[in-house]
């Protein structure tokens, strides 16, 4: 949808800024190869406690594969909008360029989600706290304190953020049990199923994948298997220039 | 005072009527909105915000502009500018009032609005702008009805009248640096970061305050018999001359450093603005526009004639209003994976837009005539 939505806009915007637009999206994603450093998961001072993070090996993501996405979604109760302007997404794959920019060799669509940001641009954006950062570093949102402002969607530079256009409940087809459904009129995205590791349980998407492609951990942690992967691998993170300071990193 | 509302002539009636039945238009689609939510609207992933954000940075500019009669004509004794208080502290009162609806069509959660006072986030701009817009409101309201109270007993303004002006002051001038704030904690989004926003939506909302004076003074002059007197009318055509020309000069500047720094990133962000792009229409017109109201306002000739003066205000208030409303919001909302160009109004959205500018039109003419029959019953003694 996403990169449909983008042609479409291409394709209405003209020749002009077609150009305009795809070299900037080289240039905003860091024209040289940016390779994440050791500060991108650098303890800050005052935040000693706990920061969940995400390492994808994208190298193991097979092609055409959706298992993560279809288990997240049922797991969360994420609404199956069927029009483009619509569409609640927590998890999506996307072309390997538009998300992590020209440096990135493939072409391939990787799967792409909240970044849970050390440093979250949509939370400056909320005018109730509604969407925040909590100690563990999930980036959470209150769908009970939320007034469907949308100023958290535009925040977000990654697009993570979707809103219930429409009414959620009716879009279910399979409700579970395991996680409360929405309204219309709220935002929701990835929350890093702060629900599972409440149970001790693992992210969905990480346990549905196949090829194991997907680690999750306490970035903070230096002996946790997240921060031995993150420092044996050359790894890339979503428009780190823009200052957010994501925790999902990707392996090419 | 309010009695004076309820009497005048067929004219009047027929104007309020035709404003009345928008207002009920905005009614309708509000409902329709309450039942279905933004489902009869245009927005959707591909627009984030539509009608009813973009009017919320001009309005902003506005409630601050009147600001610029409010406070001399307020707080400087002898200010010839005293006459026009009463009319800017409505204008103010308007343009706040109508970004507090607007704020409230926009939300997901209608019956959430409390939320937004109950649970704040001060290091969150947007936290700001309803606490400030019912601040400002509550003054203006407050020292525009005690103006023309005081006008029509024939007495001094109460004491306290300075003291809430005074307290106006840093409320209305933070509204638009809030609004361009709101929009800066949006990372790449090179429209909405750029440092000269919140100036630049100062000035030109001086300018299209100061035209849409000029409209309100001349209109009750002409409809009501008003007197604004000469040199005021005269300086409120300068102020919009001059905040014009500033507010021009700061869309150059800004405009001549993107394009010598070509930075792509700001460069294609400019021309979703004037290049090949549906906004350059509405863009450029703005631009034209503006930039011919204002030349023709700084001719001394056109701008001691009333009837010139106020048609360029209007003319200024609208393109500024395409600038800072329109544009800013649907255009900077495009970004990749985000929102396209690809946005039209629904009709629902249409009529509560216009049924919310119909009811301010309608509450300034009535605080006009109010104003005038104050002043002409002081006059009749
Ligand atoms: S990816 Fe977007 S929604 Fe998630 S924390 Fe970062 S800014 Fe917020
Ligand atoms: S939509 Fe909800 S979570 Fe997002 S900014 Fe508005 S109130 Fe906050
Ligand atoms: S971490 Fe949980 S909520 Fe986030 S994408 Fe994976 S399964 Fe979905």
């Amino acid at each position: 949808m996403m990169n449909n939505d983008r042609r479409d806009f291409i394709r209405k915007a003209g020749i002009g800024l077609l150009a305009g637009m795809g070299a900037a999206s080289g240039i905003l994603t860091g024209g040289g190869f940016e390779r994440t450093t050791s500060a991108a998961w650098a303890v800050e001072p005052g935040d000693t406690g706990r920061r969940w993070g995400m390492l994808i090996d994208t190298r193991r993501c097979r092609e055409g594969c959706t298992l993560c996405i279809e288990s997240c979604h049922h797991t969360h109760n994420v609404p199956d909008v069927s029009s483009p302007a619509g569409t609640v997404e927590w998890m999506h794959k996307e072309d390997g360029r538009e998300l992590l920019g020209s440096a990135c060799p493939s072409t391939a669509a990787l799967p792409a989600l909240c970044n849970h940001c050390a440093e979250p641009s949509c939370a400056r954006a909320c005018p109730t706290d509604s969407i925040f950062r909590r100690t563990d570093g999930i980036v959470a949102i209150d769908y009970h304190r939320c007034v469907g402002c949308r100023s958290c969607m535009q925040g977000c530079p990654y697009g993570e953020v979707s809103f219930n256009w429409s009414d959620p409940r009716a879009a279910l087809k399979n409700p579970s049990v395991d996680y409360p459904t929405r309204q219309r009129g709220v935002v929701e995205k990835c929350n890093f199923c702060s629900d599972r590791l409440a149970r001790g349980k693992k992210p969905s998407c990480v346990e549905a994948c196949p090829e194991g492609a997907i680690s999750f951990g306490n970035i903070n942690n230096p002996s946790s298997e997240i921060r031995r992967l993150l420092e044996s691998n050359q790894t890339l993170q979503r428009k780190p220039e823009l200052g957010t300071r994501p925790s999902v990193f990707y392996i090419i | 005072m309010i009695e004076q509302a309820l009497t005048g002539h067929r004219n009047y009636w027929i104007w309020s009527l035709a404003l009345l039945a928008m207002v009920a238009g905005a009614f309708y689609a509000s409902a329709l909105q309450s039942a279905d939510g933004f489902v009869h609207t245009g927005m959707g992933n591909n627009a984030i915000w539509g009608l009813y954000h973009a009017q919320l940075p001009f309005l902003a500019s506005i409630a601050a502009a009147s600001l610029a009669v409010l406070v001399p004509g307020t707080l400087q004794k002898y200010s010839f500018l005293a006459r026009l208080a009463p009319l800017a502290a409505f204008l103010g009162a308007t343009a706040s009032a109508m970004s507090l609806l607007f704020i409230a069509a926009d939300l997901g959660m209608q019956r959430r609005f409390l939320t937004l006072l109950l649970n704040p986030s001060p290091g969150a701009p947007a936290s700001w702008q309803v606490p400030l817009l019912l601040l400002f409101l509550a003054l203006t309201l407050a020292v525009g009805w005690a103006q023309v109270g005081a006008v029509q007993k024939g007495v001094k303004q109460p004491a306290w009248i300075r003291s809430a002006v005074m307290i106006a002051i840093p409320a209305g001038l933070a509204l638009p640096v809030i609004s361009a704030f709101m929009l800066a904690v949006v990372p790449g989004s090179e429209l909405w970061t750029s440092p000269l926003l919140a100036p630049r939506l100062m000035a030109s909302g001086v300018a299209a305050g100061a035209g849409i004076m000029l409209v309100m003074a001349v209109a009750a002059e002409q409809l009501a018999g008003f007197k604004a007197g000469e040199e005021a009318l005269e300086r409120l055509a300068a102020v919009a001359a001059w905040a014009g020309l500033g507010s021009l000069v700061l869309t150059g500047i800004e405009a001549g450093t993107v394009v010598l720094g070509n930075v792509t990133a700001q460069t294609s962000a400019l021309g979703l603005l004037y290049g090949n792009s549906p906004f350059a229409s509405a863009s450029l017109f703005s631009l034209l526009a503006g930039a011919a109201a204002i030349g023709l306002l700084l001719v001394p000739s056109l701008r001691r004639s009333s009837i010139a003066a106020a048609s360029l205000g209007a003319l200024l208030a609208f393109s500024v209003w395409l600038q800072s409303g329109l544009t800013l919001i649907l255009a900077g909302q495009v970004r990749e994976g985000l929102a396209t160009v690809d946005y039209a109004p629904a009709l629902p959205e249409i009529l509560l837009t216009s049924g919310v500018w119909a009811g301010a039109v309608l509450l300034i003419t009535v605080l006009l005539k109010i104003t005038a029959s104050a002043q002409l019953e002081r006059e009749g003694l």
